[in-house]
């Protein structure tokens, strides 16, 4: 079957339309899920419910743009929405210096997914929030500022600190690997 | 996409398209929590729906299967004639209670069997109270019996001949029951169509149920849920019943519906202007000081929905006595709808209206008038004073569907209708 089949299938409450869905994408927003959940299991909550709310609200998806980047919205709200919860307290106004130099080359070539993925969620919440809402997902700091109702501003700072404390971490692990 | 910067770059192309695997529980957890029955423990709307629909069911069951009265107009009477005067115990028990013919005027030989109807008279009429003087077990007086006797009466050729002392007994007769036994037969249904003018108010309680319109509008209806609380609703309305022979009842008018909420959102501008008078020697006012003052702090919006409706209602109504039972339910023809709502926004955090009159508003998508909605009540009428009834009747509604760019909302609606009715044709 299609993916346009399979999502037929779900308007139409087909229990194996449905679970063929959640097996195509389950994988990668178990994924998208992890870089903000603080843990495993709280990854894991925010992908069942987010397939809840897929199924539920199904029946509202136009086939105007992809199925993939529809559930991956509901994915990230459904995060965001569970994060809410611990504010941005410790938030700063202001860009410090920012920092352009290029990933060393070892870095690049010895770490995989899962060990990029244990740094990322190393960052406190709000700096991991950001960075992967930015770096990531690629939404804007207006669109950040909107979806987290905090200024524009802030989203730029916590992403430069995010950055750099990335940076510094890679270059930890950059001195151990040599 | 916002990746310009060399790290963004790096981890954007290691984690775009990074997969994990996926527990084995975790669709099964899923199925369940999207389960019928998971859902009806977890949400108020969804139960007050289904307890809505037993108590319809309930009602119609315990409609259908109501114990039936007894129509004295139409008292199961054995037509015996003067033939079958030996009649047995046994036999009338039998033959009575399934014969429910009214004793004919041309039939000149037909009598009254002495043992079966009074047998079902007794078991179906009440005891003599002073209350209930017209079903009062008395034996005949005279009087009574001459005007039964045919041959003074001349019209009643058909009347019970007067049985022997001894057979009667202590055995006695409604007199009432039978009198209207042949020759009168009591019609207690309207022989034409009945108007009444109705008047009614019902204190209500709105469950609401808010949809996001797509996935991303959740933290609205989030936010919606946390801050808003509903707060005593209520209807208001005058009505036109006909009431038809057989009981169908058809019942229109007007009706002003309110729904309102509360709801509470925090301030962080607030601001208090303080006006205070300076008086000179003598009392005289000879400036004004203002002072500002502000802080922060949770203020309260009464939010609202009213609406003006045409009630189209199909009915039914059942005398029993002084108490009719009634039942009316159909659509609601909506004439005007009126909206306050302050709601909070979420991804700003602060108040945002409905309402076009203000500057930063949330377009809402709710129909102003030709909406259609549904009402259903069913309960109790008395017979307070000649002419005027009372009713009390516990009700349910559907409002409109009403709604915001980013979800819809619907509410069920119920509450106790009470009122006054009077006949006017």
């Amino acid at each position: 079957m299609t993916e346009k089949e399979l999502i037929l299938g779900c308007k139409r409450e087909n229990s194996n339309c449905q679970q063929a869905i959640f097996r195509m994408y389950a994988g990668k927003m178990l994924a998208l899920s992890m870089r903000y959940a603080r843990h495993r299991m709280e990854a894991e909550d925010i992908v069942q419910e987010a397939f809840i709310r897929v199924f539920d609200h199904v029946h509202t998806f136009e086939f105007k743009g992809s199925f993939e980047g529809w559930i991956k919205r509901i994915v990230i709200n459904t995060a965001l929405k569970t994060l809410s919860k611990k504010s941005f307290s410790n938030e700063q106004i202001g860009i410090e210096q920012d920092f352009d130099a290029p990933i060393d080359a070892p870095a690049d070539q010895l770490m995989g997914a899962q060990e990029i993925l244990d740094i990322v969620n190393e960052l406190p919440d709000g700096y991991r929030v950001i960075f992967n809402l930015y770096a990531i997902e690629g939404y804007s700091h207006k669109e950040i500022s909107d979806m987290l109702g905090i200024q524009e501003s802030t989203s730029r700072s916590q992403l430069v600190k995010a950055r750099k404390m990335l940076q510094q971490k890679l270059a930890k692990l950059q001195k151990i690997a040599v | 996409m916002n990746t310009k910067h060399p790290i963004d770059d790096f981890f954007h192309s290691k984690l775009q398209d990074f997969e994990m695997e996926p527990p084995m529980h975790l669709w099964e957890n899923i199925d369940k929590k999207r389960s019928f029955t998971y859902r009806l423990r977890k949400s108020r709307y969804l139960q007050m729906r289904l307890l809505t629909g037993i108590l319809l069911l309930s009602i119609l069951i315990a409609w259908q299967i109501r114990p039936k009265s007894i129509n004295l107009g139409a008292f199961p009477i054995p037509a015996i004639s003067s033939s079958q005067t030996a009649v047995t115990p046994q036999d009338s028990a039998e033959d009575a209670p399934v014969n429910n013919q009214t004793i004919s005027a041309e039939s000149e030989a037909t009598t009254f069997s002495a043992i079966a109807p009074v047998k079902i008279i007794q078991d179906a009429v009440p005891p003599y109270s002073p209350k209930n003087q017209d079903l009062a077990f008395v034996a005949p007086a005279p009087a009574e019996k001459a005007a039964l006797d045919p041959a003074t009466t001349g019209t009643r050729n058909h009347a019970p001949e007067p049985l022997p002392e001894n057979e009667i007994g202590a055995l006695q007769y409604p007199l009432a029951a039978i009198e209207a036994l042949p020759l009168a037969p009591i019609d207690r249904a309207p022989r034409k169509w009945q108007i009444s003018a109705a008047v009614m108010a019902a204190p209500e309680r709105a469950f609401r149920q808010l949809t996001p319109v797509n996935g991303a509008s959740d933290a609205f209806i989030d936010a919606r849920q946390a801050y808003e609380t509903p707060w005593l609703s209520y209807t208001m309305g005058i009505e036109l019943q006909a009431v038809s022979p057989s009981g169908l009842a058809l019942a229109t008018g007007i009706q002003y519906n309110r729904i309102n909420e509360k709801f509470d959102y925090y301030n962080p501008a607030e601001k208090r202007f303080i006006v205070s008078d300076i008086k000179g020697p003598g009392a005289f006012l000879v400036g004004r000081d203002t002072t500002v003052i502000s802080g922060q702090r949770w203020k309260t919006s009464h939010n609202y929905q009213s609406t003006l409706a045409i009630p189209l209602l199909l009915g039914y109504e059942k005398s029993h006595g002084k108490a009719t039972f009634i039942i009316y339910g159909g659509p609601m023809i909506h004439i005007y709808n009126d909206y306050r709502k302050d709601l909070q926004n979420a991804e700003s955090g602060y108040p945002v209206s409905i309402s076009p009159e203000t500057d930063n508003y949330l377009v809402a998508s709710t129909r102003t008038r030709g909406q259609l909605s549904w009402q259903i009540r069913a309960g109790v009428q008395y017979d307070w004073k000649p002419g005027i009834q009372v009713f009390l009747a516990p009700q349910l509604r559907f409002s409109p569907g009403a709604g915001t760019t980013l979800n819809k909302e619907q509410y069920l609606v119920s509450g106790l209708s009470a009122g006054l009715k009077t006949r006017i044709y």
